[in-house]
């Protein structure tokens, strides 16, 4: 008769050599450190996939709309490349939007697995090459324009004054990387689409990201006088508290946590509904009254949530308050 | 290199094996686990400074992290077996029992969630209040999936499973 202790302890024993080291952990916190302070995509579901459910409206009293859609504008929210394919993995559509870039989740060809980014910066925008500077090792040129590499990560210029990188880890060949980089063409990119609609939003924020996976859809919305100061190239990541208080992420399809119900319900800062199941709405505002997260979150109308292609895009579902203008 | 990253890699090198294997036990896949794990310390790398127990926040990140690969399709489309449990013992076929395997197939046919438990409450050697906290669920939810979780491994293993609990509840 054995312990459990011992059998448990027996049956992780003959593990395979790690795939990363210490060093790997660490540039990969670096990684994520330089994105939290370009984008502030702090709060919520950044968790993926899960398969397909049906429409379903959130549970609660019915709230009339008070948002009313704008129409089309000329679109601020428009990604800055298309999906593309390389030998053995595909580069979707960009599923990541932030004002300093677009990311596309790299997958292998016919599976939905997650071995990579890329990650597209706007003009003007320098990826914090400087946290990387010691590991940093010049790379052959990418399609003529100066390359920079650590091994699992290559930066290129894929324009003047426009960078652009791939990173895999030990999921992504070297020889894959390259040419990803490589074959990456930008524009013609399609509109931001959401699979929600916010019937209500308070005044004085603008969307400022947007990240839509499967059945997932985040919308993060900043302070307007954070997000325009942001725009315009100035630091904002010196008051983190601040910064903070002046989010609201509205997150629909991600997996349910243990503390989602039918009912809505609040608690430090966050308000939550189960949709259909296993998979959970989420509005996280620290910086407003429990009562205006409650009345987002009662608000939120949501798309079919199995078929993305049809969701409406950001300028069809949002009122022009809520969004920035001009260029990034 | 600060001290505050020399901590960190200090801490990462001594715990990082042990973290892949609650993450392994958790999820059932040694790619997810190690996913898991990265993501993990990736972001206790970010807290680093405002974490007062980097071991406690590593273990839930982990175990969390794992719970969720769990839930992604190509889990879902990969394992050849469900989360059912059978309803017949697992048969020991030869003399020479690999309780290694056997166990490892007992866990994948319980929810991430009792594996977690188990795997905190039994290999972590936590109590019932630390899991509780560590997962960030009531400790009766706790109690009720070690429960479940014990119940179910004894019917598979069709042996007398012994636990001690080294730990005050």
């Amino acid at each position: 008769m054995k312990q459990l202790s011992d059998l448990l302890w027996e049956a992780k024993a003959d593990a395979p050599a790690p795939r990363f080291d210490v060093d790997d952990v660490v540039a990969a916190g670096r990684r994520r450190k330089r994105r939290r302070a370009a984008a502030w995509a702090a709060a919520a579901a950044i968790v993926l996939v899960t398969a397909g459910v049906a429409l379903v409206v959130p549970r609660g009293p019915a709230v009339t709309p008070v948002v009313t859609p704008t129409a089309k504008a000329k679109s601020f929210y428009t990604f800055s490349f298309r999906g593309y394919a390389v030998e053995g993995f595909v580069v979707p559509d960009p599923a990541v939007f932030d004002l300093d870039s677009d990311t596309s989740l790299i997958r292998k060809a016919e599976s939905t697995r997650i071995v990579g980014n890329l990650v597209v910066y706007k003009p003007g925008v320098e990826p914090r090459l400087m946290e990387h500077q010691k590991d940093l090792k010049a790379a052959p040129p990418v399609s003529g324009r100066e390359a920079w590499s650590t091994g699992t990560l290559l930066f290129w210029k894929y324009a003047d004054n426009a960078w652009a990188e791939v990173t895999g880890g030990n999921r992504l060949p070297p020889a894959s990387v390259r040419e990803i980089a490589e074959t990456f063409r930008p524009g013609d990119g399609l509109a931001v689409r959401v699979g929600f609609r916010p019937g209500y939003l308070p005044d004085g924020y603008k969307l400022t990201f947007v990240r839509w996976f499967n059945t997932e859809s985040t919308m993060t919305f900043r302070d307007t006088h954070a997000a325009e100061a942001e725009l315009a190239g100035q630091d904002t990541s010196s008051d983190l508290l601040a910064a903070q208080n002046g989010l609201i992420t509205v997150s629909s399809g991600g997996p349910a946590g243990p503390a989602a119900t039918e009912q809505v319900t609040c608690a430090m800062f966050t308000c939550r509904t189960l949709l259909d199941g296993d998979k959970e709405l989420m509005v996280t505002a620290p910086g407003l009254p429990e009562s205006e997260t409650r009345k987002i979150t009662d608000g939120i109308t949501l798309e079919d949530l199995t078929d993305s292609s049809g969701w409406p895009t950001v300028n069809e579902v949002l009122p022009t308050s809520s969004l920035l203008s001009g260029t990034r | 290199m600060s001290d505050s990253e020399a901590e960190f890699r200090t801490f990462v090198a001594a715990r990082m094996e042990s973290l892949r294997g609650l993450a392994y036990l958790t999820c059932g896949d040694w790619q997810a686990a190690e996913d898991a794990v990265m993501s993990a310390l990736s972001k206790l790398y970010v807290k680093w400074s405002r974490v007062d127990n980097p071991d406690a926040y590593a273990r839930t990140a982990v175990v969390r992290a794992a719970i969720d690969e769990t839930r992604r399709p190509w889990w879902r489309r990969e394992r050849a077996h469900s989360h059912a449990m059978p309803d017949y013992a697992l048969p020991d076929s030869t003399d020479a029992v690999d309780e290694r395997l056997r166990m490892r197939a007992a866990l994948s046919h319980l929810p991430a969630k009792q594996r977690a438990v188990l795997v905190l409450r039994f290999l972590e050697g936590l109590s019932v209040q630390q899991t509780a906290a560590t997962l960030k669920w009531p400790e009766g939810t706790v109690k009720a999936y070690t429960s479940r979780g014990l119940e179910a491994l004894r019917q598979m293993f069709g042996t007398e499973l012994e636990v001690r609990h080294e730990t005050a509840v």
